[in-house]
């Protein structure tokens, strides 16, 4: 499933920016409020190689749909973004306003959790493909549009598509809206598609299907895709690299299938312990118990400490930083720092 | 859809029955016409004889026959203290009455709308906060008070204006201004709340993900999302300017329907009240229908549900 995209490093080289479809670098997302500073994304750092599935994985709050949004500079004014965002080789926080929208006008387009909100309830699915492809592309005549509409969504598996563009997106299924969401980002043309929790909302046989889609469109086109996600289970087959996150830090990162069988960070071994898949039917599921730190705490050591199972003393004082834990891998623990591996006994447990 | 409007309309009979039955049974609590239309030295032969002309002596259902008869053949009869038709009296005001609640509901628009998405645009700007107290303040206003301000300044201290009357475009100026200031406050505070929840809907989002550029996203997207509630509100707002021109117009000796309405209801003229409060309902409430029409013209997901 790797597709010899392993070797990719884990932290982006300034060089390697060139490669790199979206490279987040020391990205801090902080909110001003009344009752002080929400700290929602704490100097993460990863990267998406174009043509590259990575998935970024969370719980709620942990920052993987605000880590979207700030990428896309889509964030509600007050928030304040700082670091570096580099997507598709543009400095995206660096940018005027026009060009900023050219960006995600032309090359990349995002797809949101909620097919039903995301189309206008009020204008034809026909005009909201067509606005969209014209927006990308203003020389496009209406009539191009229209066809270029009606061919992306034949290709994301609409049924008589001519006739589905004069319906209303009330007239149409969730898992069908979300094509058309799909589709009305592919008719720009995009290198990048952030996807954020795009099959949350649906059922599970549709979920396969948007899934099964998304791989298609990565191999045929190229589109680099980044997907937030809190179900491991669900990108476990799609995406090349997992970008953990918690409490707004990106705690591991590394291919899938090595994050998955040999996780480096206690909350990626917590996580996967707790996935529905991992547990025998009828068996009582595992919880991990504890709370996150909310945007308003800042912990002085690590964020997971007070949840973790292999806690060190000097956890409870010292931030980790991510490091090189194995070629392309990287985790933000202070137990691969020299601090006693996590005990084989802690992980059977 | 044309179901659904004739179903509408149907319903505009059940009002036209509910208001017929509820001012004659409102007039017959009220006392004797008959009594009061005489003069006080006026024997009691005067007095039946005015009774039975008025033909107040039917047996009751009769009379509440006649009263349902003239609401669906929209003839009162004449009014007693004019000796006129009454719908023609009624139809004569509606023009003077239209002259104001007209421009004002159209200066509300365009000033509601104006402010509102100002405000929206900028919520948490010192202008936006300053526009919505403004908008609270005026809002706090009794617009007949406000009136009385306005006749005051403007012609009592700088005689630019008539006090009183309904002769020429200058006699609109008060009222209008009054009525406006009064719609105009509650209607922004809507435009601006439907505005700002409507920046956040996924749609919203949504197109400016695609790089639509700000003014597409205002006009294209977030607008037309906020109109069906501010459509309904606007039949809403028609209703309040016509029921505020029954205290208005007397108060500024504005010869329109509500002056008229007030009088006859004085007089115990029921031809006269009859025709003008039917009058009244029925405007009132085809605007509202006429509103719900138009939201659901333009909102499918209510069409669907219209057909069905």
């Amino acid at each position: 499933m790797s597709e010899g995209l392993l070797e990719t490093a884990a932290a982006p080289s300034p060089e390697g920016f060139r490669q790199d479809a979206l490279v987040m670098k020391d990205v801090r997302v902080t909110l001003p409020t009344g009752k002080g500073l929400l700290r929602i994304i704490r100097d993460a750092t990863f990267h998406v190689a174009k043509g590259e599935i990575v998935a970024l994985a969370g719980e709620s709050g942990s920052g993987k749909s605000t880590s979207i949004m700030a990428a896309l500079r889509l964030l509600p004014p007050g928030a304040r973004v700082d670091g570096t965002i580099i997507l598709d080789g543009q400095d995206v926080l660096a940018m005027p306003r026009r060009e900023l929208r050219g960006l995600r006008a032309k090359r990349a387009r995002l797809v949101f959790q909620d097919p039903w909100r995301s189309l206008h309830p009020m204008k034809r699915i026909g005009a909201q493909l067509v606005e969209s492809a014209r927006t990308a592309d203003p020389s496009l005549s209406r009539e191009a549009a229209r066809e270029l509409a009606e061919r992306m969504l034949a290709r994301v598996g609409i049924p008589e598509p001519a006739s589905r563009m004069d319906s209303y997106p009330h007239e149409v299924s969730g898992g069908q809206s979300q094509r058309i969401v799909i589709a009305m980002a592919l008719v720009a043309g995009p290198s990048v598609l952030f996807c954020d929790e795009p099959t949350t909302a649906l059922d599970v046989t549709t979920q396969a299907q948007i899934l099964e889609l998304l791989r298609e469109l990565n191999r045929e086109l190229g589109l680099s895709i980044v997907i937030a996600t809190h179900d491991l289970d669900v990108i476990s087959d799609l995406a090349d690299r997992l970008v953990v996150m918690y409490a707004g830090e990106v705690v591991e990162a590394g291919p899938t299938a090595e994050v998955l069988s040999r996780p480096r960070h206690p909350y990626t071994w917590s996580l996967l312990r707790s996935a529905p898949g991992s547990h025998e039917p009828g068996e009582r599921l595992h919880t991990i118990e504890g709370r996150p730190p909310g945007p308003a705490e800042s912990p002085a050591g690590c964020a997971f400490a007070a949840r973790c199972p292999s806690v060190h003393e000097v956890c409870l004082s010292t931030r980790p930083e991510p490091r090189p834990v194995a070629p392309g891998r990287s985790a933000a623990c202070l137990l691969t720092e020299g601090y006693g591996p996590i005990t084989a006994g802690a992980r059977d447990e | 859809m044309i179901g659904y409007a004739v179903r509408r309309l149907l319903l505009v009979a059940v009002v036209a029955w509910g208001v017929t039955t509820f001012l004659f049974t409102l007039a017959r609590l009220s006392g004797d016409p008959a009594e009061l239309m005489s003069p006080p030295e006026a024997s009691e032969a005067v007095i039946e004889a005015t009774r039975e002309r008025l033909g107040l002596n039917e047996p009751f259902f009769v009379q509440y026959g006649d009263a349902l008869l003239s609401s669906f053949t929209f003839d009162f009869g004449d009014s007693f203290s004019f000796s006129q038709p009454a719908m023609a009296m009624v139809l004569e005001r509606l023009g003077p009455s239209l002259w104001l609640v007209i421009p004002s509901l159209v200066l509300c628009v365009v000033l509601s709308f104006g402010i509102g998405t100002f405000a929206a645009l900028r919520p948490s700007r010192l202008s936006g906060r300053l526009l919505m107290v403004g908008a609270f303040v005026t809002g706090s206003v009794p617009y007949f008070w406000m009136a009385l301000l306005l006749v005051l300044l403007l012609a009592v201290n700088l005689q630019w204006l008539p006090a009183t009357g309904s002769e020429g475009m200058a006699s609109l100026v008060i009222p209008v201004v009054a009525l406006t200031l009064a719609a105009v406050s509650t209607t922004t505070r809507l435009v601006r709340g439907q505005l700002l929840d409507s920046f956040n809907e996924g749609h919203v989002l949504t197109a400016r993900s695609k790089g639509v550029p700000p003014w597409k996203v205002l006009f294209g997207h977030a607008l037309p999302g906020a109109m069906p509630p501010l459509l309904a509100w606007l039949g809403i707002e028609f209703s309040f300017l016509f029921s505020a021109l029954l205290v208005l117009e007397p108060l500024l000796g504005y010869n329109g329907l509500g002056a008229l309405l007030i009088r006859s209801v004085g007089n115990q003229d029921f031809p006269l009240v009859q025709a003008s409060v039917f009058c009244m309902a029925m405007l009132i409430t085809l605007v509202n229908i006429a509103m719900d029409l138009i939201v659901r013209l333009i909102d499918p997901r209510l069409r669907a549900k219209a057909a069905a």
